[in-house]
């Protein structure tokens, strides 16, 4: 087989090739590969020249949302892992109406520890709610989100808040990693993937300036950004409707590579695919629906980052993720005979890429030892993105099609009722 | 210990008797005096005397508790002096002692007044004890008999402990005793000590059959010489007349002071239970003021000021855009909400009441939550819950002497 590849490769003429490697090029891989690299190159310039300058000298005053349904059994853990991180801290952990004594165990952590305050909503009302209640109980400049099953790193809220000393930073995204990376193949496959798609990935859309997204796990706000918007909106997707609304509103959107926050993944394939629907929704709901309006030239609020921003998500998001599926099925059919060899130099040419973007990362990461495994699932990460390709175009079509996102549970039914079905 | 079963019978008396034996015949005279020398109790005694006529003219000086009268047979002149004898000597119980077996001769003593009738050749001690016993109950039922004698006493021999109570409660330094009789009211004890030292109210503990020691105020009414030891007897003192009283030992809620108390004092108490005499139980646990120990009310307050004029602020969460601010910010008649200009907005479809911070009146204090205050009924003190001292609530109980079990077993 290995001959007959190479035969069949010399044999192929250039614009062949290109028609070949297609569906490669439809992934995000390629374009990351190459972007991280030249950044990678000019940062190695930059360092050269000493003009590399990180600092941690902004200290604002921080309030840390923990707002989460039954999560009694990881809320104290997490509640360790913020509280005494920083000298400027008081933490909210908002119960969203748990049946589990969620709140009753925050209340025991609040009762030994300054500073902790635990609200409980009667009724569950859904997460942006739980993170809008938590607002009028704080003064802090900055909030910061965190999930109620995720662990920071230790400086992570120091990393975090430095780019709030741009008073027109409005948010920042923070590093989501995965904490169970180790427990089976789906979660080191997706652990890989967050190291390459999070921590890279948003480091570069952030240098582009078009970064849409503030994961919920770990992001920061500026309260006054929150407040001049409305807080969040309901969800799902609400972290990413409000970055968009940030990003109407002017605020600029960075990210902190470096403030890191491990996060629980799911460990089965169809919990995986359910959470990747859900996220894709997201892209339908807001970015094609809802904030549209962002690519008016002529409204008052356009910004040429925001339009480059809403034309990456619709190119390489929506039409490559069905191109390349396109793409793959018409060489499946016009071509069966040498299909086995276009998906094997598809499959050799995209490990190539995710090599050179695991070297990156090993320039990049702040712990090698940790994140240099990764380089171990290389031979699956292509099937494993072809495995979020096909569940992203399954979400995008039926939300396109049906809007199942307001069928979805993530929000209470009395709330779904009423809200607005963008 | 050990309590004397099986030859002492129930005496009525709660000292010794004072008996008069009529007998003409000198040896049954010595006989009945051998036989009755081991059963009477301590200090009694037994006069002779050889004739009715003699008998009589002895009962004109002195009184007597009962007549043991001897007959040599059952003939009628007998019977007819006997009649004679019992009509002169109506008060006193007569207990005829006759030499015949006769039938005849206990049916006619039983007519002329006799109380009892025995055999003297088959006398025995307790025979004739018994005899007494039932003719002074008799007696004591007809309202005959002197109040000392109204209630049965039993003879009990066991260890004892005698604790003086002082003027201001506390004990005093302990004698040993023994007993030697118990009735339901009174008991007495042999004590080697100075009458003196033995004040009028004691606290007696008896040591009972099961080993333990059970306690009894006691009043000693009379004390006697029984060398080498004193003989007190005394009565049980109940109810408000005894110092260890249970209403003495249960804590009262003392409305003026605002706490719980005994009449006794605590340190009389200590005292009591040093001695091993009282245990002391915990009936509850109270939070008391940390300045003056009586009892606070507790409300949840301001926990700067301690103030419990609060108001705590409404939010107002609006479902459809997930907005959540104060009450007042959504309007005050037609809600609209600030957010997304919703507006006519219905209480339960559209929104709900969450509740917001808490606000002190009388000071600067905002906060989330109110904690819990409390506040001295006594003194007025405010104090957060958590400065409160807890305090135990004592009752003590004393291990009480029932006499009626002793006096079953006896």
């Amino acid at each position: 087989m290995w001959t007959g590849w190479t035969h069949w490769l010399s044999s192929i003429a250039p614009d062949e090739l290109l028609l070949i490697i297609a569906p490669l090029l439809c992934f995000d891989g390629v374009r990351y590969c190459f972007a991280s690299i030249v950044m990678c190159l000019w940062d190695t310039v930059r360092n050269l020249l000493g003009k590399s300058k990180p600092s941690e000298a902004y200290y604002p005053q921080v309030c840390v949302i923990l707002a989460g349904l039954n999560e009694s059994e990881t809320i104290v853990s997490t509640l360790q892992s913020v509280w005494n991180s920083y000298p400027k801290l008081e933490i909210v952990v908002v119960d969203d109406g748990s049946s589990d004594g969620m709140a009753g165990l925050a209340r025991e952590f609040a009762a030994n520890h300054d500073n902790v305050l635990v609200l409980r909503k009667p009724n569950r009302g859904g997460k942006s709610s739980a993170l809008n209640f938590a607002i009028p109980f704080t003064d802090a400049e900055v909030v910061i989100c965190v999930d109620t099953d995720s662990h920071l790193e230790s400086h992570a809220i120091f990393e975090i808040v430095q780019p709030f000393a741009d008073p027109q930073v409005g948010a920042v995204a923070g590093t989501v990693l995965a904490r169970n990376g180790h427990v089976n193949v789906v979660s080191q496959l997706q652990a890989a993937e967050y190291l390459r798609s999070i921590f890279l990935g948003r480091m570069l859309t952030s240098r582009l300036g078009t970064l849409g997204i503030v994961s919920g796990a770990f992001g920061a706000f500026r309260r006054e950004a929150i407040m001049a918007t409305g807080g969040w909106d309901v969800g799902p997707g609400e972290d990413g409707d409000l970055v968009l609304r940030l990003r109407k509103a002017a605020w600029k959107i960075v990210h902190a590579p470096y403030a890191q926050c491990l996060t629980n993944v799911p460990l089965a394939w169809k919990t995986l695919f359910r959470q990747r629907r859900r996220w894709e929704w997201a892209i339908v709901t807001f970015e094609c629906r809802k904030h549209v309006d962002m690519a008016n030239i002529f409204s008052p609020n356009f910004r040429l980052s925001n339009l480059m921003m809403l034309l990456e998500t619709w190119v390489f998001r929506i039409v490559l993720t069905f191109a390349a599926l396109v793409v793959l099925t018409w060489l499946a059919i016009s071509s069966p005979a040498t299909f086995g060899y276009i998906l094997l130099t598809n499959y050799a040419l995209y490990c190539g890429l995710e090599f050179l973007q695991w070297l990156v990362l090993m320039y990049y990461s702040p712990n090698p030892r940790r994140d240099g495994w990764s380089l171990a699932c290389l031979p699956l990460v292509p099937p494993y993105y072809l495995f979020l390709k096909i569940a992203s175009a399954v979400a995008i079509l039926e939300e396109f099609l049906w809007r199942r996102s307001y069928d979805d549970n993530f929000v209470p039914l009395h709330v779904r009722r009423v809200t607005w079905h963008w | 210990m050990s309590i004397d079963q099986s030859p002492a019978e129930p005496t009525t008396a709660l000292s010794a008797w004072r008996l008069l034996h009529i007998e003409s015949d000198d040896v049954d005279a010595l006989k009945l005096k051998l036989t009755l020398r081991e059963e009477l109790p301590a200090d009694s005694k037994v006069d002779h005397a050889a004739s009715l006529d003699e008998g009589l003219e002895v009962l004109h000086q002195s009184a007597y508790d009962a007549i043991l009268l001897g007959v040599a047979t059952s003939d009628t002149p007998t019977m007819d002096a006997l009649k004679h004898f019992t009509a002169e000597v109506d008060d006193t119980p007569t207990i005829v002692l006759s030499g015949d077996d006769d039938l005849r001769a206990a049916v006619t003593a039983g007519r002329n007044g006799a109380s009892s009738f025995l055999l003297k050749s088959k006398l025995t001690g307790s025979q004739l004890c018994g005899a007494l016993r039932q003719a002074l109950q008799v007696h004591t039922y007809d309202g005959q008999l002197p109040e000392r004698r109204k209630e049965p006493r039993y003879s009990l021999e066991t260890a004892a402990v005698i604790y003086p109570i002082d003027a201001d409660g506390k004990p005093g330094r302990e004698i040993a005793a023994t007993t030697v009789d118990i009735s339901e009211s009174g008991i007495v004890v042999l004590a080697e000590q100075d009458s003196d030292l033995v004040p009028d109210i004691c606290l007696l503990g008896v040591q009972c059959p099961d080993g333990q020691y059970r306690y009894a105020t006691v009043e000693w009414r009379h004390r006697r010489l029984a060398l080498p030891a004193i003989r007190f007897g005394g009565r049980f003192l109940r109810r408000v007349d005894d110092p260890l009283h249970i209403s003495r030992l249960t804590p009262r809620f003392d409305a003026r002071e605002m706490r719980f108390t005994t009449s006794l004092d605590s340190a009389v108490l200590q005292e009591w239970v040093a001695r091993g005499i009282l245990r002391p139980t915990i009936v509850d646990r109270v939070q008391v003021c940390p300045q003056c120990q009586s009892l606070p009310t507790f409300r949840n307050g301001c926990p700067q000021c301690g103030s419990a004029l609060t108001e705590q602020s409404r939010l107002i969460h609006h479902f459809a855009c997930a907005h959540i601010a104060h009450a007042a910010e959504f309007g005050t008649k037609s809600l609209c909400c600030p957010k997304c200009r919703t507006e006519k907005l219905v209480v339960g479809a559209d929104f709900e009441y969450l509740d917001g911070t808490h606000s002190c009146r009388e000071c600067e204090w905002t906060d989330t939550e109110l904690s819990q205050i409390g506040e001295c009924l006594k003194c007025g003190h405010r104090f957060v819950g958590e400065d409160g001292v807890e305090k135990e609530v004592f009752e003590y109980h004393v291990d009480r002497l029932d006499p009626l079990a002793l006096i079953d077993r006896a």
